[in-house]
């Protein structure tokens, strides 16, 4: 049976888990993390990097580094949060041809799925990897607050990395869905995650019937570990300009050991009270003096710069309870989720406003990947009855006169549902109605996003107010909206159903798909070469070594030496072929090395 | 160029050796000063003396790579140099004593450019591109690639479209690149680090270096440096050479 992954694509990290054997698991990528950043890089030589080696160069080649793509996956170039990545992010964001953010990378234009789907194709690589066979199917969690289109570029990312996403779920459903997998229990849990770029809190209802609902989320999507970081990098900074007079953020080779430095020290600051930071050669001066940077950094230094980004995501978290209809006292627990909660103050603060202890039965990092894998195996086998009621992230209604914004289904509502509105004409002998079906949070209907239109037409002729519409919204379990307007009197009706767009075409996601295709087979391709020439170097290794002593035992006879005369032979041709590099080759030299190899160990095995 | 003599009447002056004329210190009797060393000079005053010769550049020094530069590249085997540029015995490593702090592995910007040291003379206004273009070509077909890049590196900066500076800088390039890397062992070798943290300090690298040292990981390949690098691909290797010459680096 095909095994369907979970991958959690996170903002500034990424994590993939499968369920084997009724238990999930989450892979560790080849370097042995378990997590993998969610970045892409262009080298000058055109080398795609993904992951951590594409984070250890971001500073050094700052321009051609794509972090933080989720920021803008399904958003419009002109929406407020491409706006504010035009003016942080180091890499060129340029607006696509649907009106959509592009990123350009060296001499390439990319789509932000493309981004997204260079990370995914990497987290399938890996559990490929692990499984030692194909993967094609994958459950991908989006924060609670993403739109349709917004989720619609997430499956079309997954898509152009070759991965049918049998199912989108929310970050928080799937942290408590691992949490809650295999207990009984019917809870109010507050799932508190702070990754790297962001913040989220989400009220969740789990039942014992299996059943996980959100009743409310919120966050904040420019606060996380990075802003940690950067506290630490300016406190050394500062330090180092006080004693040297030099600015390190001048220099990208000593930034980026910086963000490495104020990185791990963070991480280790959660496990003890003080640490050392030692930067030799961190930069040259004037004079061209090597300078160092060496300091002692205690976790109440990093407690103190810390302190008001920890009291920002509660703060938050206060404003949740309450949009919920809660009190801190509902919850009955706290789930912490993202590598930040691992540190003592975040913890401490959380305990305190919540005033429990948060559950320590989860790991931060893996929660979401394990529940999406839990996931995606109840998808696949029908006996599993795992049940996950999401809600919709944003209010859904129409457009009525005065340009307001007409609410049908609430925010938070738990889907599927369906709901209905009376509505009347504003005009005498009025025959058509235009329905603007409309998502967000504002009151005034052009402050939030047009999802679709139609008219409905043919209405009897008669004074305004007098005929009645009926206006029914319905979102089913895999979040389709589909709206449908009745004439009550004739009967008469007209409905539309809202597909996300993502911002490409079905032309564009094709030639896309190919593309990732095609570098994938061409990775796999420089794998296999590769391997190939660490065995025939390991053979030749192992032949040269044992070559004195065959030499030994046949000196005394002519019988042997021939075959003594064919290895050396074909030791001389494995180094031609190593040089060349050519995969069929190298993998025919290696079985004649194998063969002489198992000939030499008999041969000494007998002495 | 001592004071011979009681100098009973003399002043004692200060010396680079003293020695007292009976090998015994007597209260309230003068004593003479013998001078071994050179004469002590003032600031701009002349000691008569020639200059020390400067000390030797560490590292890659450019005749190590000095072959025509026509035919197939092969690379002879380097003999194990120690972290000064002294060849070690047979079957011994490369590693740096940490307790001694050891000059420069590279040359500092005080030490002049390579030309300034080859040619015995300075830079001149004189010396314009005429003189450099010969340098280059002259010292690229002697395979002084290093050398040769720096000429043409100063041709480029007095004429940025200089076309056969810019053609002779790019194959200059290459071929240093080709050559570290040969002397890497390939792309794929992965690179360790032995040397502790605490002595890295003691290696006299500038902060380009350290930079690719702190990058170093338990199982890093060459490519992969090249490619966090932010450096020119022959930079890099330049380095990564280096590092592994001054015993920071082993190849594994």
């Amino acid at each position: 049976m095909d095994k369907v992954i979970g991958i959690d694509l996170g903002t500034f990290n990424s994590c993939v888990a499968v369920v084997e054997g009724g238990t999930p698991v989450v892979i560790a990528n080849r370097g042995g993390y378990k997590t993998t950043p969610s970045m892409v890089a262009v080298t000058e030589a055109g080398k795609r990097l993904v992951g951590h080696i594409a984070k250890r160069q971001a500073v050094t080649n700052a321009e051609n580094t794509v972090y933080a793509a989720k920021r803008l996956i399904g958003r419009k170039f002109q929406s407020p949060q491409v706006q504010a990545a035009l003016k942080n992010a180091a890499y060129r964001i340029t607006e696509g041809p649907h009106d959509d953010p592009r990123i350009q990378l060296r001499d390439k234009v990319y789509s932000v799925p493309e981004m997204s789907a260079m990370i995914l194709q990497e987290m399938r690589l890996i559990a490929e990897d692990y499984l030692g066979s194909e993967v094609s199917k994958a459950v991908i969690t989006v924060p609670a607050y993403f739109n349709d289109g917004q989720r619609q570029a997430t499956k079309d990312a997954g898509a152009i990395a070759g991965l049918d996403v049998i199912r989108i779920i929310n970050e928080p459903t799937a942290a408590a869905l691992a949490y809650g997998y295999g207990k009984s229990l019917d809870r109010t849990v507050a799932v508190y995650d702070l990754g790297g770029g962001t913040f989220d809190i989400s009220i969740l209802e789990i039942s014992s019937a299996g059943v996980f609902k959100v009743i409310s989320t919120a966050g904040d999507t420019f606060l996380g570990g990075e802003d940690f970081d950067q506290r630490v990098i300016d406190a050394l900074v500062s330090g180092f300009q006080q004693e040297h007079d030099i600015d390190l953020r001048q220099d990208r080779m000593a930034l980026q050991r910086l963000k490495d430095a104020a990185e791990k020290t963070k991480c280790e600051l959660s496990a003890v009270l003080e640490t050392e930071v030692n930067l030799p050669f961190i930069i040259s001066s004037a004079r061209n003096e090597a300078l160092h940077l060496q300091r002692l950094f205690t976790r109440r230094e990093l407690e103190g710069l810390t302190s008001d980004l920890v009291e920002r995501t509660i703060r938050i978290c206060e404003q949740t309870i309450a949009d919920a209809g809660l009190e801190k006292g509902d919850i009955e627990e706290v789930i912490l989720v993202g590598g930040m909660t691992r540190m003592p103050s975040v913890q401490a603060a959380v305990a305190r406003f919540f005033g429990r202890e948060p559950s320590k039965g989860v790991h931060p990092d893996e929660v979401v990947a394990l529940g999406a894998a839990i996931q995606g195996a109840a998808l696949l086998d029908a006996e599993q009855d795992v049940v996950l009621l999401d809600v919709t992230p944003h209010t859904l209604g129409l457009m009525v006169v005065g340009g307001y914004f007409e609410e049908l289904i609430p925010q938070n509502c738990t889907v599927p549902t369906s709901r209905s509105k009376i509505f009347t004409t504003i005009r005498d002998n009025q025959t058509a109605v235009k329905i603007l079906v409309m998502q967000g949070e504002s009151k005034r209907a052009d402050e939030n996003e047009l999802l679709g239109e139609f008219v409905l037409t043919g209405l009897r002729r008669a004074p305004a107010g007098q005929v009645e519409i009926e206006v029914t919204f319905e979102i089913n379990a895999d979040g389709i909206v589909s709206v449908n307007a009745k004439d009550l009197e004739t009967g008469k009706a007209q409905s539309i159903t809202v597909t996300a767009a993502s911002g490409l075409t079905k032309e564009e996601l094709d030639t896309m798909v190919e593309e990732a295709k095609g570098y994938a087979v061409a990775r796999r391709g420089d794998e296999t070469t590769e391997k190939a020439r660490q065995e025939v170097e390991t053979s030749v290794s192992e032949i040269q070594k044992l070559l004195p002593k065959v030499e030994e035992v046949v000196a005394g006879s002519d019988f042997g030496r021939d075959a003594i005369e064919k290895a050396r032979a074909m030791l001389e041709r494995a180094r031609v072929v190593l040089k060349e590099g050519d995969a069929k080759a190298l993998k025919e030299q290696h079985e004649g090395l194998q063969r002489t190899l198992r000939m030499f160990k008999g041969v000494v095995g007998k002495v | 160029m001592g004071r011979d003599g009681d100098g009973a009447e003399e002043e004692p002056e200060a010396g680079l050796a003293t020695a007292w004329q009976d090998g015994r210190s007597r209260a309230g009797q003068r004593v003479s000063l013998d001078f071994r060393g050179a004469p002590l000079a003032l600031p701009g005053e002349s000691t008569g003396r020639s200059e020390p010769p400067p000390p030797p550049l560490l590292g890659l020094p450019d005749g190590a790579f000095s072959r025509p530069a026509t035919g197939a590249l092969s690379v002879p085997p380097l003999p194990a140099l120690d972290a000064w540029s002294r060849q070690l015995p047979p079957g011994t490593g490369s590693r740096r004593p940490s307790s001694i702090p050891p000059p420069p592995i590279f040359p500092t910007v005080e030490s002049n450019d390579a030309l300034a040291l080859v040619g015995g003379t300075r830079l001149t206004e004189e010396d314009g591109p005429p003189r450099l273009e010969r340098e280059m070509v002259e010292r690229f077909e002697l395979g002084d690639f290093s050398g040769a890049l720096r000429a043409a590196e100063l041709v480029l900066g007095q004429h940025p479209d200089h076309a056969q500076a810019k053609e002779l800088s790019a194959a200059c390039r290459d071929k240093l690149a080709a050559l570290y890397l040969a002397r890497l062992g390939g792309g794929q070798r992965l690179l360790g680090r032995v040397i502790a943290a605490s002595d890295v300090r003691w290696l006299g690298i500038d902060h380009r270096a350290g930079f690719l040292l702190s990058q170093v990981g338990e199982r890093t390949s060459v490519e992969e440096l090249l490619d966090v690098s932010g450096m020119p691909r022959h930079d890099a290797l330049g380095l990564l050479a280096q590092l592994v010459d001054a015993g920071a680096l082993e190849v594994k």
